[in-house]
């Protein structure tokens, strides 16, 4: 710690009383005078704050602004192996939604969502009201812990385990029904039934992420209620319904709206069991943009892409949180 | 009294019937989570079962649930002399490895700051950061890998590890840990004369190790599974990761299912080992990062 001399307050204050009338721009360009050389003590903690952020800044900026402006930019012009072609304004984005391919991955994404966000809330949920801790189920860690597991092995494994279990002829799935004497089904094969297909394994890959997350609220909500709830002889059911449900729902909105944008951006999953097959039924948006960008190197249609799934994951987000969200006091 | 003794006896009744029907409950409840347990695990199971057994196995009709000779390690034979394995281990390990390290530092020196430090435009320069994990990955995918290939970084590995040198969620997970530290703590040793690196290296970090651990845990498990990026940016089979690389197996040749299994649990056997290992701290982690990604 330096010392402080009168001298220095009192040349400070007098430079903040000449700053404060000088107006705005020469007080900002006194603050950055006095943090790059440093003159008081809080100048100087200001400095060390900037350079300890300044990774940060340069990522952010790396990372998230040029691409994003580049995306941009992209999307308006034509793409030739030299780079940046001559630009053509929203011809990219006419042509994507006029283009059969691209429309039917946008389908592809929207009916796979919403197979999958339900089917992981309603599982998760039934796996959260088991598992916490006023259920008092036996080895209910264990179980929690099984169930979450999933969420750790990468997607791509996921696929594979998976599409060697859908496997038509030799796969566990068909293998069992033809033993229950079921007929057999196409499952990754069929193009009706590779996105329900492909659903089941979101489902069990992500199921673990809601059940937490649900745990978490459920446990929050006093004991209090239920109680007062059963002396008043209110059924389970009905405890559910007037209770948990509307005391669950900043959780449920969560899980939904997260849910949904992790399916929207789906990747994996198709590209590994089905390679956005049979005949495109299971190409998603992703799959679109990395066919597009890196099979066929057409840039600007991939950027094009890309900015209509942002366009369409803020969208449903905003939507959403309008439509769930509930306030609830009791 | 007898009133009162026949109505406590219905009571009792009453209570036991009670008890009875809960039991049931109960019963069922534990039931039905075992057999989700069964579909949970069985994915997993299924795979160790596959690749312990031999490709003619897989091919029997009626199919047989476990392998014959359950030490038949053939296919994993096959899969570390007939590919790089290791190589792909190896990418992966140095992949994760780098990217946790730096992730780590800068995003726990940016939390120190942003939780620590006066300076001008703090709050607003940490929403705006915040702000951006609205933003899915998948966007600036195209545009980033155009910058990376023009950069010259295609297969190397700062061009695999791509944007997880550092981490949005890192930065507000480790303020979050590093506010929880006295104020006092931070004021007597900027009293004593350190610095504020040392105050961040000797005071800050020591308490914040929980902090550290969940940011680790969720950087180990997103950098060892990346995929699309990888994917785009490590075309050489040499440079390829454990993830990207299983991937070859769907695509270049026919393979069969055995290897396949065996190649899928190798790449996935690491995260489970540590899932089991730090339980807590992963699942705490996963959802943090979950609710601000």
């Amino acid at each position: 710690m330096e010392r402080v001399t009168v001298e220095q307050i009192e040349s400070s204050s007098a430079r903040q009383l000449a700053a404060k009338k000088s107006g705005r721009f020469s007080r900002i360009w006194d603050y950055i005078s006095g943090v790059i050389t440093g003159r008081t003590v809080a100048h100087r903690q200001a400095r060390t704050a900037y350079l300890f952020t300044l990774p940060v800044f340069i990522y952010v900026i790396i990372i998230f602004f040029i691409p994003a402006g580049y995306t941009i930019v992209l999307s308006m012009y034509t793409w030739s192996l030299d780079g940046l072609g001559r630009f053509i304004g929203l011809e990219s984005y006419s042509e994507l939604l006029n283009a059969p391919l691209f429309l039917k991955s946008l389908r592809n994404t929207l009916v796979f969502t919403l197979m999958s966000v339900p089917g992981t809330v309603f599982f998760g949920l039934l796996a959260a009201l088991a598992f916490q801790s006023r259920a008092r189920l036996r080895f209910r860690g264990f179980f929690k812990v099984t169930y979450f597991m999933p969420l750790v092995v990468s997607l791509v494994a996921v696929a594979f385990v998976w599409k060697w279990m859908f496997n038509p002829s030799i796969g566990l799935l068909n293998n069992i029904l033809r033993m229950l004497s079921l007929p057999e089904q196409g499952w990754l094969n069929d193009t009706t039934q590779v996105l329900p297909s492909l659903a089941i394994m979101y489902v069990w890959a992500r199921l673990g992420f809601a059940m937490v997350i649900f745990i978490a609220g459920l446990e929050s909500i006093p004991s209090d209620y239920y109680d007062a709830a059963a002396i008043d002889g209110a059924s389970r059911w009905q405890q559910f319904w007037r209770i948990t449900f509307p005391l669950l729902n900043p959780q449920l909105v969560l899980v939904v709206i997260l849910e949904m944008i992790t399916s929207l951006r789906t990747f994996e999953l198709p590209y590994m069991a089905a390679n956005g097959g049979p005949a495109h039924a299971s190409r998603t948006v992703v799959l679109h943009i990395y066919d597009s960008a890196f099979q066929y190197f057409q840039m600007g249609s991939a950027a094009a892409a890309a900015i209509i799934l942002f366009a369409l994951i803020l969208g449903l987000t905003l939507v959403q949180r309008r439509l769930l969200s509930r306030q609830i006091e009791y | 009294m007898a009133v009162i003794e026949k109505q406590s006896s219905r009571l009792n009744s009453l209570w036991s019937n009670y008890r009875l029907a809960e039991q049931i409950r109960r019963t069922l409840i534990f039931l039905a989570a075992t057999l989700g347990f069964v579909v949970m695990i069985w994915p997993i199971a299924w795979t160790i079962l596959t690749s312990l057994k031999h490709p003619q196995e897989v091919h029997r009709f009626p199919m047989t649930w476990l392998p014959d000779n359950w030490l038949y390690f053939e296919n994993y034979r096959i899969l570390f002399t007939e590919y790089p394995i290791w190589r792909w281990l190896l990418n992966s390990i140095i992949v994760t490895s780098l990217s946790l390290a730096s992730t780590l530092f800068f995003c726990s020196l940016a939390g120190y700051a942003f939780a620590k430090l006066r300076f001008w435009g703090k709050e607003l320069l940490f929403v705006s950061v915040i702000a951006l994990l609205m933003m899915p990955p998948e966007i600036t995918l195209v545009p980033l890998y155009l910058m990376f290939n023009w950069a010259g970084l295609v297969n190397t590995y700062p061009g695999i590890i791509g944007s997880n040198w550092l981490s949005v969620v890192g930065v507000f997970i480790m303020r979050q840990f590093m506010e929880s530290i006295p104020n006092d703590y931070v004021d007597a040793a900027r009293i004593d004369g350190a610095s504020e690196f040392q105050i961040y290296l000797r005071v800050a970090l020591p308490l914040t190790i929980p902090g550290f651990v969940t940011l680790a845990v969720i950087k180990t498990i997103l950098a060892w599974n990346d995929f699309l990026w990888p994917l785009v940016v490590a075309t050489k089979q040499e440079m390829m990761t454990m993830t990207v690389a299983l991937q070859v197996f769907n695509t270049s040749f026919y393979i069969e299912y055995t290897l396949i299994t065996a190649g899928a649990l190798i790449s996935m056997l690491p995260l489970i080992t540590m899932f089991l290992i730090l339980q807590r701290w992963v699942m705490q982690g996963m959802v943090m990062a979950g609710l601000k990604g």
